[in-house]
């Protein structure tokens, strides 16, 4: 630490604009998810499977897309009837692809999943009742949650990142003070699913209130902890939480050392699922950033559009914004508001545009320093300007992931995650070649 | 409603290049305030006036030269200009090479130096970003091997037939000249009676901000925590010295170990490169590892040719020659910095051993004014010497 690099860094995460505020319901809202959107691809960009066509009725929880690449079910998140297929822009995939429309008549009339006793169950139906459910990773990448659980590896622990490190997000923070007692039983349901003997809770600990809620309840429950983290970024990157809680490293997986790693909501989802039959069907959306007039929590139904979110929330303040479907560290820009929510966003972030000049490198090393995966990215930078394959190689870049801190911490502004991405893709493409 | 789509991330750091440069601006003017005022009270209110001069002479001629520069790049607008100028920094390099000079040193030796800093030192290369050598350490090195006889200290003479003194130039003797680095007695020091408290507090004459050690030590503290210089360099470079200093005191045998120590580190300028030459982020590696191993070579570096060669001063050469290093290290050091950090940490081992064992040696060989030598000379001077070498 001392004499190497130090990798994580604190990032003021402006959590304040949004944390404390009560959620807005927007379900019942009429002027919101009129017509609501899913994408007819997986995020992966794999084709998916049409269950349903123009003019169905449908209801919450009536089975519409089938993703063939992981087998698992998308579920209609308002009732009402099927409109046909619409290409529009999508913040998932980064392009225009067509849509399903669906009409919402705001009745939100529900068919249930099969309820099941998780604590009768065996391991293998919580995790076919998992995987039934459609329950992806609702931490940002989406990934099929049955998936983790279906491994042979022997599981010891089960971790449940609620850190958010990302700054302006605070919908993890909000669904686990709004609803604790179903989270955690989701928490136990995940703990048997993987078949670990314990679980931990990691937030960051400048979360006093959070930590005072869920040790109130957690007297209930056996061998289920909460671990505080530092308030530093990227802490949530599941590698880095592992290193920090477990001090374990490993290299592709974390069920090589045992652990099995869920965001809190997908938590609470599974819960929900299991004990009360609904599927993924709403969706709490922190509408934040510098440029927007009310930031807030939002309750959506999932596929609504951005445009009509950003309405009910006041409004953009500034002519030069830019709408990030996430946090303003990892996320791209879009270039419009028109595209729906998908369930693994859980925010929108309106920034001020930045004016940036970059500089000549001022070789101060900050970025190395702080690369949270021990990489020295303006190293990789000048490798990949002179097209360097076999430095960027033996820089190890294909181990960066995107999390933004070298473009962040860097004095003479030199947009180095930008270069990284591109340099990720010039070595892959080389790669293949050979 | 249309967004833009720029780069993310869409959070970035308030620092820039120019608010680290404009603090160690500030610093650097700190320390030239202190040194004007320090000369003006304790010598001559002229004294202080050299001071203060040597600095604005400095500074504004890099700055003419930055204005100049912008112009034959095809800057015109007087705004474009200003931002060419303010983003050069070469007011820095102009501020840390005017305070590496002593107070009687001549204004024309300045401009030149000033220009040959910022021209051969900076521009010839590329400009800011892209030199090699620390611009300040070329012009300090030029002037000092072209001009060594006008770079000297002052001394007050009092007028005999006024009530007014004025100031002349006192010669180039110094106290890091002065001492003998084989026995550890100071000439200079004995000479002028000065005390080991005296060469913390700048109580003697040297460049005129080297001399107030413990100004730059809180200068020093002040810029790491505010994250201005990397303590990795200031603290290498001085534990290198100190360490080099050591076992070079231990292998010639001094007898006053801790006096000797303090003498190295506190004179000759040491503690000044400690905090603002070695510690300048673009001659210096870019790892983290990297700038440990730059500053533990440039700190035993100092130390040898202070003790061993025949020039009294080590710290320009000797940053000079470690930034010739830099990128050697730099390709050096590659991989994942979290893994193999026991190889990491014996590379850093290895090459302080390396450092104070050869610190150690050359302490062992024979000295060259022996008696031997002494006597040839007489010889010689007898004619006898012909005949033995035939």
């Amino acid at each position: 630490m001392i004499i190497t690099s130090r990798g994580k860094k604190h990032i003021n995460g402006h959590k304040e604009l949004t944390a404390h505020k009560d959620i807005i319901d927007l379900t019942n809202d009429k002027e919101v998810a009129s017509l609501v959107y899913f994408p007819l691809v997986s995020p992966n960009g794999k084709e998916v499977e049409l269950l349903v066509k123009a003019k169905d009725k449908v209801k919450v929880g009536t089975k519409i897309i089938q993703r063939i690449d992981f087998d698992v079910p998308i579920y209609s998140s308002v009732s009402g009837v099927v409109q046909g297929v619409e290409n529009r822009y999508s913040a998932l995939i980064g392009k225009p692809v067509d849509h399903i429309v669906i009409k919402n008549d705001y009745k939100y009339v529900m068919e249930k999943l099969p309820i099941i006793d998780y604590k009768k169950a065996s391991r293998e139906e919580i995790v076919e009742a998992i995987k039934n459910a459609g329950m992806v990773g609702l931490g940002g990448a989406g990934f099929p949650t049955f998936i983790k659980y279906s491994s042979n590896a022997t599981i010891t622990s089960l971790l449940i990142n609620a850190v958010e490190c990302e700054p302006y997000l605070t919908t993890d923070y909000v669904a686990m003070i709004k609803e604790t007692k179903l989270f955690l039983e989701g928490v136990n349901i995940l703990k048997k699913a993987c078949g670990a003997n314990e679980a931990i809770i990691a937030f960051k600990n400048n979360k006093k209130d959070l930590l005072e809620v869920l040790e109130n309840e957690l007297v209930n429950y056996e061998n289920i902890r909460v671990v505080l983290v530092k308030d530093q970024y990227p802490m949530g990157w599941e590698k880095a939480l592992i290193k920090t809680v477990y001090k374990k490293t490993y290299q592709r997986l974390p069920s090589d050392v045992g652990i099995v790693v869920n965001n809190a909501q997908t938590a609470l989802s599974v819960a929900k699922a299991l004990l009360n039959g609904e599927c993924i069907h709403n969706r709490i959306v922190t509408v934040s950033g510098n440029a927007i007039k009310n930031p807030s929590n939002v309750l959506v139904p999932v596929g609504t559009l951005a445009s009509e979110i950003l309405n009910k929330c006041g409004g953009v303040t500034c002519d030069n914004a830019c709408l990030l479907a996430g946090g303003p560290m990892t996320s791209k820009a879009s270039l419009s508001d028109e595209f729906p929510i998908y369930t693994s966003f859980g925010a929108l972030t309106v920034m001020e545009a930045l004016n940036i000049e970059s500089e000549a490198c001022l070789r101060c090393g900050k970025c190395i320093e702080h690369c949270p995966a021990g990489l020295q990215p303006i190293q990789i930078k000048n490798a990949y300007d002179a097209k360097d394959v076999k430095d960027l190689e033996e820089f190890q870049t294909g181990k960066c992931v995107e999390c933004g801190m070298c473009s962040y911490v860097c004095p003479s502004k030199i947009e180095l995650t930008d270069a990284i991405k591109k340099a990720k893709l010039y070595l892959r493409l080389s790669q293949t070649k050979k | 409603m249309k967004f833009r789509l720029n780069k993310g991330p869409f959070l970035r750091n308030k620092r820039t290049t120019t608010s680290i440069m404009l603090e160690l601006f500030a610093v650097l003017a700190v320390v030239w305030a202190v040194s004007i005022g320090f000369y003006a009270a304790k010598y001559h209110v002229l004294a202080g006036l050299r001071v203060f001069g040597i600095g604005a002479i400095s500074i504004v001629v890099t700055l003419l030269i930055d204005v100049i520069v912008a112009l034959i790049k095809g800057k015109r607008k007087i705004v474009d200009i200003f931002k060419y100028v303010l983003k050069s920094y070469s007011y820095v390099t102009a501020l840390i090479f005017a305070l590496c000079l002593p107070a009687g040193t001549s204004f024309y030796v300045v401009v030149i130096g000033a220009t040959v800093a910022t021209v051969i030192g900076k521009y010839v290369f590329g400009g800011f970003g892209n030199n090699i050598f620390n611009p300040a350490i070329i012009g300090r090195i030029f002037v000092g091997l072209s001009f060594a006889d006008k770079l000297q200290t002052i001394k007050v003479v009092k007028n005999v037939t006024s009530s007014m003194d004025t100031i002349d130039v006192a010669g180039s003797a110094t106290l890091t000249a002065g001492m003998d680095w084989t026995t550890g007695i100071n000439t200079y020091a004995q000479d002028n009676k000065i005390n080991l408290l005296g060469t913390l507090f700048g109580e003697y004459q040297g460049a005129i901000g080297e001399t107030f050690t413990i100004l730059l030590l809180v200068a020093a503290i002040y810029l790491i925590i505010r994250g201005i210089v990397n303590y990795r360099l200031t603290f290498g470079y001085l534990i290198s010295a100190a360490l080099c200093c050591l076992v070079v005191a231990l292998g010639y045998k001094v007898e006053n170990v801790g006096e000797y120590l303090l003498t190295g580190l506190s004179t000759g300028g040491l503690m000044f490169a400690a905090t603002f030459m070695i510690t300048d982020p673009v001659t210096s590696p870019k790892s983290q590892d990297g700038k440990i191993i730059y500053a533990i070579l440039a700190g035993f570096l100092t130390i040898f040719i202070r003790t061993f060669s025949t020039y009294p001063e080590g710290v320009m050469f000797s940053i000079a020659l470690a930034n010739m290093v830099t990128p050697l290290i730099d390709s050096c050091i590659k991989g994942n910095t979290f893994e193999n950090l026991t190889k990491r940490y014996i590379k850093i081992a290895v090459v302080l051993v390396v450092c104070l064992g050869v610190s150690f040696g050359y302490t062992k060989l024979p000295k060259q004014d022996s008696q031997e030598s002494v006597m040839l000379i007489e010889e010689y001077k007898g004619g006898t010497i012909n005949e033995k070498i035939c």
